[in-house]
């Protein structure tokens, strides 16, 4: 060290030193300064904000070609060719024009102080007005007689300044006028213009605005991009819907649209198939500009929303500033780069495409991450509630409607499913149904038997299936079968009282309903599970199942068997009874008749037996008492244990189960059930950690999760395998994620108004009843018509006359008939149309439900409810021969096909119509009319003609004195002219009044 | 612009009878066994029963004394896209005769009126049940001889029935061109004037289905096409 140096210093440090040490210290400091706001200016968000801009660029200069390219160059042209020569001639008459102009100027300066001294004067009279008001009131006559004096001066002044108001007034006129014939035809001109480039001029202030213009730029600086910057983060704040952060529900600021900012746009629709923009522009630029992952990346951060009709837009009913966007897709709504936002991929190719372009990986530490596309459904129970179905969400309907069908509430607590009827049928008196072998071979292989059972499997599943654990399921289906017989009500059903004929039953069970809600028969290959026609079981096996005389008595009335049951009472004589059952015996699976169920091994049912008993008792006293025990209360024994373990009783109704509590776990908030407490096990298929993976996985395969576990045969899984489609896996875990808290204010949620509650009700029914097996409500069902139609096929009709024979449409039944009819009709069914063979059965519907449904079709058309007034008035003979005649033949020939009270139509059985005898009782006056005008309108299809319309109403001769004169028309004109309403009056009347009145039955 | 020229001039050449234009004529032939026909049932109306003198039999399979197959529709199927002909101003006629449509199967050009006739004296329904056209369903009480009808697209063929009548049952074809004919009491058809060209010849029967057949006609004379059913053509269908 230089000690000359050292002699300078006072300091206990090195200066130099300390310098260097300053110097780099102060250039780091200024380099991570840089640094940092670099940091802070680079964000991944801003990128897609950029190249949105640049395709946007992109997209307005390529429909700005087109626009100029659009423009009609002859118009144009011409347009302004004829403005030159306009011009000329405004130049040619520039003194004239100045000169007018000068006067206008002049002029306006007059009527200036014109209207000023008018104005001047009205204010000032105003003031002595009230002058004179006041001195009078106050009794100063003199006064008084002044300010009248002066009124009445200031009145006459004011008519004069009125004068001269209105003559330069009219001079201002004539001077505009002259001004206008000059320029008028330029102004024309240059508005016929800009109307042609109306289009580019929207477009090119619209491209200013996206240009890189150094003024743009510089609002996106670093630093001063505080301030006002084009490229910015946006967001839309939502109060009224909320993110559950932990205890705390915090209001949803959607940051998404900050990168898909054309969600909301037309014009970016793209196929998401392949992820290529439908405009062939836009499609042709991304091609162009981006490496082929990349390029569907930004295809789809870039593209419009598919559905803007539904969302999004403005007129949408999901508007974005109201909806947003992490309220269905869930997510982190204020993350603004794509690993922050939560995103969530539906496939491993998506994932393998994210991780490259993204730097993609799952966010920790957010319990609701994005839910793939196909999962979004879930999100819209949380506002759409109270409705059998929310429109447009198929999927998830069909799961709702599967939770039902399927009975998972019978197990598992879900709240707004606890008051449901069990699904099973009431086994209190199953010994009189059923034996005991059938029983275990059902129990053991329910889908052997009849391939579309609601019936789960249960036994032999593939955390059971050791040989060991089959021969434990050969006890366990043993002693269930010995318990629900020991335990059940002795009832006997004798033999049928008569004879039946398959053949007839055939034919009765094809045609008089059973097909609505059954599939039977061997050309009946109708296979869709739980759809409309297999809401009962399927048929084809039922000889193989039940005893004729069990078959018997439960067609002829279900509920003396099972009080809940669904099955309508279809009103059938002994003999068609009868008949049926001798058909249904002959449907039979021969395979599963040759079945024997396996016989137990006694030791494996004791070893089974003293399983259950040790789990209450001390083991030496288990022990003791299985010692005593004889081998039929061991069987009992283990029968009972097993119904509880496996909570037989949730969809059954069971003696001795009456209280027992329901084996699963609740799923009222499954959807927001927490990922770590889901039981993966170890994970044998190895599926990513989501809700939606487990719960498919677990609805598809219920047992897999106990894979390479050691438990117990008491402890394992007891979830029983429905044997689920994909879709329907699919459509439940929909259901089941829609299960979830929703932290959605009332007000935002989907409010009904009390029509639409009272629809929902009466939608519930319809559900719950299957009407739609039978009729069309609400454009769909009518699922018995092909069965049907094929049946009188195959009987020989041709196909046009059988569709004569299904049961009724009901779209705008609520229009149609009259509720107090309607009511009394759900109460006790009177046959309208006699002539079909399909019945409307007895549903033993309560009061309530009959006025549930008469509102809702009611409500569906827009209906008064309930009272009405229908007027009653007695027609004069006259009109009743009006009457006579119009349906006479030689006119309408209305009863060839309609009935008439007990006097059948005189026509083809295929072209019978509803009695019009019970039109007064039944349907509504004004729809008569309404039907009579154009029935093809009301009833598509049907098979009544139009005999109105288009064409005046022509009229036989003889019928003029009979009808009231159409208005406007006179006599002599006749009633070739007769008027089409004042026909239909007359035939309305007739239907309503006539008919009731005494007088003999009209001719035929 | 050529082909729209081409497609005018063709027009024109039809129009005027040119010799720019060949014949499709052909046969239709039956061959095995001939099916029995069944009979129709009309007590339900007396005045359709009285119309007729002994049994009525179905119409729907016909085959002539000839072995050749009554009422197929056959018509340009395939060759004439895009090319416009004018619509005949002359009405089609569908009778109703006896309550049987009169003839069973008619072609029409689409746009072109039809003539629906009543002179049973009772009432029928004319009821069309098309796929592509608007259905409709017009009452023709016994007063009302005759209705005028349209069918503006082109459909093979539109069903049309009544619904008072149930065996009632007719079909229409509806072409975009006038090259459509029915086989007559002899099996044969002829669809005349087709512009020289290469063309799908299609045959239809309301039981045994449809049958194609490729032809080029010349400028001039006529090309053949025939086609042969039977019984098996109905396991095909």
């Amino acid at each position: 060290m230089n000690s000359e140096k050292r002699g300078f210093v006072d300091f206990v440090y090195n200066v130099d030193k300390m310098n260097v040490v300053f110097a780099l210290s102060s250039v780091a400091l200024a380099i991570s300064v840089v640094w940092m706001i670099w940091a802070d200016f680079d964000r991944e968000w801003k990128y897609f904000q950029r190249e949105a801009m640049r395709l946007d660029r992109h997209k307005t200069e390529v429909e700005l070609a087109a626009a100029e390219a659009q423009v009609d160059k002859g118009q144009l042209e011409a347009i302004e060719a004829e403005s030159k020569k306009v011009e000329a001639e405004i130049a040619a008459q520039q003194a004239a024009l100045e000169t007018v102009q000068a006067e206008l100027e002049e002029i306006r300066g007059q009527f200036y102080i014109a209207d000023q001294n008018l104005k001047f004067e009205k204010a000032e009279y105003d003031v002595v007005k009230y002058q004179f008001e006041e001195a009078q009131h106050s009794g100063h006559t003199e006064e008084a007689a002044e300010k009248r004096k002066h009124l009445d001066a200031m009145e006459k002044r004011m008519v004069e300044f009125r004068l001269i108001k209105e003559e330069v007034e009219g001079r201002q006129d004539a001077a505009k006028a002259r001004l206008e014939a000059i320029q008028g035809k330029q102004v024309e001109l240059e508005s016929r213009k800009a109307a042609l480039l109306k289009d580019i001029g929207l477009l090119e202030r619209r491209l200013t605005g996206l240009l890189p213009t150094f003024e743009n730029e510089f609002r996106n600086m670093p630093m001063l991009d505080f301030i006002s910057p084009t490229v910015k983060i946006r967001q839309i704040v939502l109060g009224d819907l909320k993110n559950d952060i932990n205890f705390i529900a915090v209001p949803k600021v959607d940051r998404c649209i900050t990168c898909h900012v054309n969600i909301d746009r037309t014009g970016y629709e793209i196929d998401w198939e392949t992820a290529t923009f439908e405009n062939e522009a836009l499609a042709a630029y991304m091609a162009e500009t981006y490496e082929e992952d990349e390029r569907i990346g930004m295809t789809k951060v870039l593209a419009s929303h598919p559905n803007l009709d539904l969302y999004m837009t403005s007129g949408s009913s999901h508007p974005v500033d109201a909806t947003g966007c992490t309220s269905c897709h869930v997510g982190r709504d204020r993350g603004v780069t794509f690993v922050n936002a939560a995103h969530t991929p539906s496939d491993a190719e998506e994932q393998a495409r994210w991780e490259k372009l993204y730097h993609y990986h799952k966010m920790h530490h957010w319990d609701y991450p994005m839910y793939p596309t196909k999962y979004v459904e879930q999100a819209c129970s949380s506002c759409h509630q109270g409705v059998v179905d929310v429109p447009k969400a198929d999927d998830l309907n069909r799961g709702i409607h599967l939770v039902k069908t399927l009975g998972c509430a019978g197990c598992h607590k879900i709240q707004g499913y606890t008051d449901l009827r069990k699904v099973g049928p009431d086994l209190s008196r199953v010994s009189a149904k059923l034996e005991g072998p059938w029983m275990e071979k059902w129990i053991r292989d329910p889908r052997g038997f009849r391939p579309t059972t609601k019936m789960p499997k249960i036994f032999d599943l593939q955390n059971v299936n050791s040989p060991e654990d089959i021969a434990r399921g050969t006890v366990a289906i043993h002693g269930i079968s010995q318990y629900l017989l020991h335990h059940s009500e002795e009832t006997s059903y004798p033999d049928p009282p008569v004879p039946g004929d398959a053949t007839r039953g055939k034919s009765l069970v094809e045609k008089t309903g059973c097909k609505a809600c059954h599939v039977v028969g061997d050309d009946d290959d109708y296979g869709q599970q739980y759809d409309l026609r297999n809401f009962g079981p399927n048929l084809n096996d039922i000889g193989s199942k039940l005893s004729a005389g069990w078959l018997f008595e439960w067609v002829k009335n279900p509920e003396q068997y099972y009080p809940e049951t669904l099955m309508p009472n279809l009103r059938l004589t002994d003999q068609e009874a009868a008949d049926i059952t001798a058909y249904l015996m002959t449907r039979r699976n021969a395979e599963f008749e040759t079945r024997r169920p396996a016989s137990i091994d006694t030791k494996v049912r004791d070893e089974l037996a003293l399983d259950f008993l040790q789990a209450r008792l001390p083991l030496k006293v288990a022990r003791d008492s299985l010692a005593r025990m004889t081998a039929e209360a061991k069987n009992l024994f283990v029968g009972e244990r097993m119904i509880l373990k496996q909570g037989c009783f949730g969809c059954h109704t069971i003696p001795g189960f009456e209280d027992a509590t329901p084996i699963g776990t609740e799923l009222t908030l499954q959807g927001s059930k927490d990922v770590g407490k889901l039981d993966f096990g170890l994970n044998p298929t190895n599926i990513p950690h989501t809700r939606h993976d487990w719960f498919y996985t677990k609805l598809k395969q219920p047992r897999v999760f106990d894979e390479g576990k050691v438990k117990s045969f008491a402890d394992k899984l007891r979830m029983p395998n429905f044997g689920l489609s994909d879709e329907d896996a699919h459509s439940l875990t929909l259901a089941l994620l829609s299960f979830s808290k929703t932290f959605v204010e009332p007000s935002a949620m989907r409010q009904l108004s009390p029509a639409e509650i009272e629809i929902e009700a009466g939608r519930k029914h319809v559900y719950e009843r299957n009407c739609q097996g039978c009729h069309i409500v609400e454009n769909e069902g009518g699922a018995i018509r092909d069965p049907l139609v094929m049946s009188y096929v195959a009987g020989g009709q041709d196909e046009a006359g059988a569709v004569g024979f299904v049961p009724p449409n009901l779209n705008g039944q609520g229009a149609k008939v009259q509720p107090d009819w309607m009511f009394k009709f759900f109460k006790q069914v009177e046959p309208i149309r006699p002539w079909l063979d399909v019945r409307m059965p007895t549903f033993g519907f309560s009061d309530q439900e009959s006025i549930d449904l008469t509102t809702y079709f009611a409500r569906l058309d827009e209906q008064q409810f309930p009272y009405q007034t229908i007027e009653d008035k007695r027609l004069s003979t006259k009109e009743i021969r009006a009457g006579e005649m119009l349906f006479s033949a030689d006119i309408y020939n209305c009863w060839t096909c309609h009935q008439q009270g007990n006097i059948k139509p005189s026509g083809d059985p295929a072209s019978y119509a509803p009695d019009l005898k019970m039109a007064k009782e039944r349907l509504k006056p004004e729809w008569i009319s309404k039907w009579l005008w154009d029935p093809q309108q009301l009833a598509p299809g049907t098979k009544m003609p139009t005999f109105f319309g288009d064409a005046l109403t022509y009229l036989p001769d003889g019928m003029a004195q009979y009808l009231p004169p159409a208005p406007g028309t006179t006599p002599e004109y006749g009633v070739m002219q007769a008027q089409t309403d004042s026909v239909i009056q007359a035939i309305n009347d007739y239907i309503i009044y006539g008919l009731h009145q005494n007088v003999r039955v009209s001719q035929r | 612009m050529i082909r729209k020229g081409i497609a005018v001039l063709a027009a024109t050449l039809i129009a005027s009878g040119s010799s720019f234009a060949g014949d499709v004529t052909g046969k239709i032939s039956w061959d095995g066994q001939v099916p029995g026909r069944k009979e129709l049932k009309m007590q339900a109306d007396p005045v359709c029963a009285s119309k007729h003198t002994g049994k009525v039999l179905s119409d729907k399979v016909v085959v002539n004394d000839n072995k050749t197959l009554l009422n197929v529709f056959v018509y340009v199927s395939k060759g004439l896209e895009g090319k416009k002909f004018d619509v005949p101003a002359e009405a089609a006629v569908l009778d109703q005769v006896g309550c049987i449509y009169t003839p069973k199967v008619l072609g029409v050009m689409a746009g072109q009126k039809i003539k629906v006739l009543n002179n049973d004296g009772t009432l029928h329904n004319v009821h069309p049940k098309p796929k592509v056209n608007k259905e409709f369903n017009l009452a023709m009480p016994k007063f009302m001889k005759m209705k005028e009808i349209t069918l503006e697209q082109p459909e093979v063929m539109v069903p049309v029935k009544c619904d008072v009548h149930p065996w009632m049952s007719g079909h229409i074809g509806v072409t975009s061109h006038p090259f459509h004919a029915v086989s007559d009491a002899s099996g044969s058809f002829t669809l005349k004037g087709v512009p020289a060209g290469s063309y799908t010849v299609t045959a239809w029967h309301e039981v045994f289905g449809t049958k194609s057949v490729d032809v080029k006609v010349a400028a001039s004379g006529s090309v053949s096409a025939d086609f042969t059913y039977g019984l098996a053509d109905l396991k095909r269908n």
